[in-house]
């Protein structure tokens, strides 16, 4: 009797089979706390927005849309960078993955300064927390994310010193991906914070 | 070939991302406005879900909850925008 067995090539197998979640699962249960929280202030927003309609659009023409703008970009291209970074670890090529992490650090100081200055010549022009509803959203929002980014910053540069030190190969590289795929949340987060604050009228 | 195509996928945001932006200062219907905003959100949403944090690759179940929580929450924002127009 001939039994027909399908012929399956490692390769498809390995196509197939779901891999394991990039990094430490650690970091997915932290990042999964983080998405829960960060979707409570956006649906808390918009039911604030909801009450007072008149006000946060009046306010939200104050903003600087293209500093918003510059700030969605400069997060979509660090984490490009990032995803390069993996990619050349994954390939071993070391000094590729540092150059590729440095460049995502400084993609991040660039949204750092940014918001930074954003938030002294909002405090300059005596703009506070309590200034009116809408501003308490978006001061608290918007720096709530902005110590995201500083914290997915350290950790980068904490990924990029041991990546300098050749801690990271092909084999292992679980660091850097945990380390990543904080950044891509960060990144995420702002995906949905820009349009919110900014655009929706 | 990962970073054409992880290159390919900044493109798509890029654009993605100064169309909704040349959009928002347009006199349109601010609803119709809204809602391509934030379907536009979802979309750029569930790019970085699948590409940048490599989710697509993973158990489904893993890929689902960051996945739903971007449907949820864009939906809830949505549906409570339209809920409370003037």
């Amino acid at each position: 009797m001939c039994i027909a067995i399908p012929v399956v090539s490692s390769s498809q197998t390995k196509k197939n089979t779901p891999e394991e979640l990039p990094g430490d699962l650690a970091i997915w249960f932290f990042i999964f706390a983080e998405l829960l929280v960060f979707g409570v202030l956006f649906i808390t927003y918009i039911v604030a927005r909801g009450q007072n309609i008149e006000l946060f659009n009046s306010t939200q023409q104050t903003l600087n849309t293209q500093l918003g703008l510059f700030n969605t970009l400069v997060l979509i291209t660090s984490s490009l960078f990032v995803v390069k970074a993996i990619n050349a670890i994954k390939r071993d090529q070391q000094d590729k993955s540092v150059f590729w992490l440095l460049m995502a650090i400084l993609s991040g100081l660039l949204f750092v300064l940014a918001k930074t200055s954003e938030f002294n010549s909002l405090f300059d022009t005596g703009i506070s927390l309590g200034t009116n509803l809408f501003y308490t959203f978006y001061i608290s929002m918007t720096f709530f994310h902005y110590m995201h980014v500083i914290l997915g910053l350290v950790i980068l540069a904490a990924v990029f010193l041991k990546a300098r030190r050749g801690g990271y190969t092909a084999d292992n590289h679980i660091g850097m991906e945990t380390g990543a795929s904080y950044w891509h949340m960060v990144d995420l987060v702002w995906i949905v914070l820009f349009p919110l604050v900014y655009l929706v009228r | 070939m990962q970073d054409i195509k992880a290159s390919l996928v900044w493109f798509l945001l890029v654009v993605v991302t100064l169309s909704m932006y040349l959009l928002s200062s347009h006199q349109y219907s601010q609803q119709m406005l809204a809602a391509l905003m934030l379907l536009a959100a979802w979309f750029k949403g569930q790019l970085i879900i699948d590409y940048f944090m490599g989710l697509r690759r993973v158990a489904l179940r893993w890929r689902l909850i960051v996945s739903l929580w971007l449907v949820i929450v864009l939906g809830c924002i949505y549906l409570i925008y339209q809920l409370t127009l003037v």
